[in-house]
């Protein structure tokens, strides 16, 4: 069943084998591939089946066949002309280290180059336009007549300066050789245009090339900002990564990055139920069933509670104060809102409008589970008040039916905070929040 | 000095232009190749007990529309879709709704909230929904009289579309290419 659904995508993922995908359609298509295996169909019949219905695009390795024939042979083949160029480079590159090695140079020119280095007195540079290769001539010259004075000085061995003396002397004749094969220019002019006529294509090929990279850029700046925004879509609000907090639980202080969780809370008022599982799709669901239901009553208080619930998971703290602020422009009182304002106040640091607005909550109703936790939790973080801490975890525990979970972990950090307090406040270093923000529900 | 050219413009251009053209198309789009084709047999249990074969709708065309109550975009053309309901119901055409990865509770909540009175029941598996190839939510298909599918919309549908389809199914006329609106990839 698995090799079967490990050829087929899966058509809600990115990039997900039928097999490797956790998602609800996928499990409904192996249970295909399950139901036509027992009655007798062959892989390849399973296949074609989800091709008829789905296309090519469902088979995970294209067919070896039209376009698809592209993809399997276009590796190879790019491969293939890599391999050909960078051998033709290669080629190209010894050749040129071999036309320069020494061994190739004719003796009677090497000889030639080394007497000449030592007699002739070159004109002084800039008296007379030289040519490339003329320039490159005087240049060695002047070198070997300088490692023949080193020698002479001693600074140099005789076996270092023969080997020099032959390099250079080598280079020096091929350079002869090409003058004599190609004498350029043969009668350098004095104040002729000789020197302007030979520079003014390799400057109009250097501009050429400047002026075609700075078109090739340009256009590819311009495609790059074209399709790029073309194709990026906006992510949801309330949608940061698809992963990123979901996988690394990085909720705000105290709350669950639980998206049932939150939810759960949000609805019962009751701190987070981690049994539900957080899947993106359905919170985007959610989202979207929030935003239908706001569009049609901008007063749904309950939708409102549930995106701001949202927002605040996803760290939309500004959002979701927001959200919250509207519900409470409908219903002054409401429990939640005020609740939840005081816990995003309270974890940015903001202490005593959090514990007011707790209290306000407090007064409408002493046992309201999330003021009391909240409170708790500000107190303990926040004011390292862990007998108030205590008192009202203590209440919540006493009056609240909390699932088993949440009350294993409000009576954890209620075992922490008696410790706290038990020890001195001095001998105990900074207050240590516990073990992980999201746990500590 | 054209050769220098060659390396940027006969390479690199390619390659950009092979990215332009992955970065603008939909990954998620999969186009189907059921248009035109017999349409896939199916009975459908209904909510309220009884059954739809798709066999015995010959000589109707069908609307068969694919929903979940999780799924934004079909609660936003549930009223629109129950409106074409009641104006095509006597011209031959049945429609029916096909719900899947849903809870039963929620299913037959949505349904009486938009008041909706064609049929509809649960495709448990969404063996249906594979075998028309579904892979957003509304998905929608339309039949002809003698069991071709001449047109899929994925996506909410609006009311000219609706209409157009329909007629053209009535006249069994196929359309060329499927139709998209805002849909959510099923779970």
């Amino acid at each position: 069943m698995r090799e079967v659904a490990r050829e087929l995508r899966c058509p809600v993922c990115q990039n997900l084998s039928v097999a490797d995908s956790p998602s609800e359609l996928a499990q409904e298509m192996r249970g295909v591939i399950r139901e036509r295996l027992r009655a007798g169909q062959t892989p390849e019949e399973i296949k074609a089946y989800f091709v008829a219905k789905y296309g090519d695009w469902i088979l995970l390795s294209p067919r070896p066949g039209g376009i698809g024939w592209l993809v399997w042979v276009g590796p190879f083949a790019g491969a293939a002309a890599g391999l050909l160029v960078a051998g033709f480079a290669i080629r190209r590159w010894s050749r040129r280290r071999r036309d320069a090695a020494p061994g190739a140079a004719d003796p009677a020119l090497l000889e030639r180059a080394c007497r000449e280095a030592l007699e002739k007195e070159e004109p002084p540079p800039g008296a007379m336009p030289r040519s490339p290769l003329e320039t490159e001539r005087v240049q060695l010259y002047a070198a070997l007549r300088e490692l023949e004075f080193d020698y002479r000085a001693g600074k140099l061995s005789a076996e270092d300066h023969a080997e020099m003396r032959r390099d250079l002397g080598a280079r020096a004749a091929t350079v002869l050789a090409a003058l004599k094969s190609a004498p350029p220019i043969p009668a350098p002019e004095p104040g002729s245009s000789s020197a302007g006529a030979s520079a003014p294509p390799v400057r109009r090929r250097r501009t050429w090339r400047l002026a075609a990279g700075a078109v090739f850029l340009l256009a590819f700046g311009v495609a790059l900002a074209v399709f790029l925004s073309a194709s990026l879509r906006p992510r949801m609000e309330g949608m940061g990564s698809p992963t990123g907090d979901f996988l690394t639980g990085t909720g705000p202080g105290g709350i669950s990055p639980d998206s049932a969780g939150t939810m759960a809370q949000m609805e019962t008022g009751r701190p987070g139920d981690e049994a539900a599982g957080a899947m993106p799709g359905p919170i985007l669901a959610q989202i979207q069933e929030y935003r239908a239901r706001l569009a049609g009553n901008p007063r749904d208080v309950a939708a409102l509670l549930g995106m701001a619930g949202l927002n605040f998971q996803r760290q939309n703290l500004k959002e979701a104060i927001d959200y919250y602020k509207r519900v409470l422009d409908i219903d002054p009182g409401n429990s939640e809102a005020l609740a939840s304002i005081g816990l995003i106040l309270g974890g940015a640091g903001y202490v005593d409008p959090a514990l007011s607005a707790f209290d306000r909550v407090l007064a409408q109703n002493p046992n309201d589970p999330l003021a009391l936790w909240s409170k708790g939790w500000i107190l303990y973080e926040k004011k390292q008040d862990y007998a108030g801490a205590i008192q009202a975890w203590e209440k919540l525990l006493a009056t609240s039916r909390l699932a088993p979970e949440d009350m294993d972990q409000v009576a954890s950090l209620l075992i922490e905070a008696r410790k706290k307090l038990a020890a001195p406040a001095g001998a105990a270093p900074a207050p240590v929040p516990p073990a992980a923000p999201s746990g500590s529900r | 000095m054209w050769k220098k050219l060659l390396v940027p413009f006969g390479i690199i251009v390619p390659i950009v232009a092979l990215l332009a053209f992955g970065f603008t198309r939909e990954a998620r789009e999969i186009p189907s190749p059921i248009i035109g084709k017999q349409a896939p047999a199916f009975t459908l249990t209904l909510f309220d007990g009884g059954t739809v074969r798709l066999e015995e709708l010959r000589g109707k065309v069908v609307f068969l529309n694919f929903w979940a109550s999780w799924c934004p975009p079909c609660r936003a053309e549930a009223r629109m879709l129950e409106a074409a309901w009641q104006a095509y119901k006597d011209r031959d055409v049945v429609f029916v709704g096909a719900n899947i990865q849903d809870q039963d509770a929620n299913a037959r909540e949505f349904l009486k909230e938009f008041g909706v009175t064609y049929p509809n029941g649960v495709d448990r598996g969404s063996r249906i929904a594979i075998d028309y190839g579904v892979w957003g939510l509304p998905e929608t298909f339309i039949i002809d009289r003698n069991g071709r599918i001449t047109y899929k919309h994925v996506g909410g549908i609006g009311w000219p579309i609706l209409t157009t389809r329909l007629d053209e199914a009535l006249q069994g006329v196929a359309s060329a290419a499927e139709g998209k609106g805002d849909y959510r990839s099923i779970r």
